[in-house]
Formats: C-alpha cells, sequence, structure tokens
C-alpha cells in the first residue's frame, strides 16, 4: 500500500493475469492495457480519481 | 480515503535457449526501406500489442501443453511481423539483437511445449526459467531498439 503521487489516495499491486494491467478505483475498472493498446500514464488515472 | 488497485502480473516465464540469426552486423544498404524513427517505433509498438493481445487471450499457462504450443505459436508470429518492420540505421543493431533473443525465446516455448508433451517435467521447468531469464534480454533490447511498449516488463513479445 501506498501513497499515491502526493494525494490522499492509496494504491497497491496485486498479481493478475498474463499481459493484464488494470487500474481499478474501488473496483471499478478504470483503465485496461488490453483495451487501451498502451500502458496507463497518472493523466490518464488522477482526473478520474474522486 | 479511496484506494486505487493496479492489477499487473510479471510475465510468463517459459522454455530454454536457443538462438540463432547468422546476420551479419553489416551496413545497410542506402536503398533500404527503412522507416522514420517515428514510423519504426510506430509499427514495432503495433507488433507487440498485437502479440500481446494474442498472449493475454491464451491466458493462463498450465503443465497441459497446449497452452504452450499456441504461446510457441503466437511467438512464431510475432517474430514474423516484427522482421518486417525496418528499423532506422541507428537502431539496427539493437533491433537485430531484439529479434535473436525473440527467437530465442520462442524456441524456449517450443521446448517447454516438447517437454510436456513428454512428460518430461524436469526438463519443461528448466526450460521455463531459462525462458523467463531470456525474456527480461529481450525487453533490455527492445528499450536499446526504442520500442516503447515493447520494452515494457509487462508486455509481452513475441510471448
Amino acid at each position: 500500500m501506498a501513497e499515491l503521487n502526493g494525494t490522499e489516495h492509496t494504491a497497491e499491486m496485486a498479481a493478475g493475469e498474463k499481459s493484464q494491467f488494470d487500474v481499478l478505483i474501488d473496483g471499478d475498472l478504470a483503465f485496461s492495457k488490453q483495451q487501451q493498446g498502451r500502458f496507463p500514464e497518472l493523466a490518464d488515472v488522477l482526473p478520474l480519481l474522486p | 480515503m479511496r484506494r486505487l488497485l493496479i492489477l499487473a502480473l510479471v510475465p510468463l516465464s517459459v522454455a530454454a535457449c536457443g538462438g540463432d540469426s547468422k546476420r551479419s552486423a553489416g551496413t545497410t544498404s542506402a536503398t533500404t526501406t527503412a522507416q522514420s524513427q517515428q514510423g519504426y517505433v510506430t509499427a514495432g509498438n503495433q507488433v507487440c500489442i498485437a502479440s500481446d493481445k494474442r498472449i493475454f487471450k491464451i491466458g493462463r499457462l498450465t503443465r497441459d501443453p497446449k497452452g504452450w504450443g499456441r504461446t510457441a505459436a503466437s511467438a512464431r508470429q510475432g517474430l514474423a511481423e516484427m522482421k518486417k518492420v525496418r528499423p532506422p540505421a541507428a537502431r539496427d543493431a539493437a533491433f537485430r539483437q531484439m529479434l535473436r533473443y525473440g527467437n530465442a525465446l520462442a524456441l524456449s516455448i517450443q521446448e517447454v511445449h516438447d517437454a510436456l508433451v513428454k512428460k518430461d517435467y524436469d526438463t519443461a521447468s528448466a526450460a521455463q526459467l531459462a525462458a523467463g531469464q531470456i525474456q527480461d534480454r529481450v525487453h533490455t533490447a527492445a528499450k536499446a531498439a526504442g520500442l516503447t511498449f515493447c520494452q515494457q516488463s509487462l508486455t509481452n513479445w513475441p510471448a
């Protein structure tokens, strides 16, 4: 568990499937490498945080 | 406080050595069809993205050799596609090195498959371990080749 980029949010890593890199916010999918064909940037995720 | 959960998985490792490629590191012909730097990166990354999607669909690998067989086939496809990409001269050596490691990885995966078919689990395990090490080299070479997506440790090219 770690603080996320100076925000009050915390983030943690969990094992997924091979080739999987998803970002979930409170259990909801916010970014998927498989869907987007790229890895997320902070700019993809930070605006989605409440 | 909200929680952000990032799901990721260390790339699956697989089989043993290999490596061929007798290509010389000679100069590139002046009439080569080398792509622009940006075009090259885009083309190379697209090959890795397609490979990554195929591997994702194959899913988790077990002692069932079928998944390994599909992975090996996907690796050969990924290699063939990457060989069509033409790097600029400055990236040529690194690109070729990446192809050599990619070929070694594909051979290693095939070796895992073949060992599993024979139920030779010791050989399969050793080949899988070696493949994981080769995959690290693929990513390092991809970074040297300037392929920004391919170089990521969670990207599976050629497998």
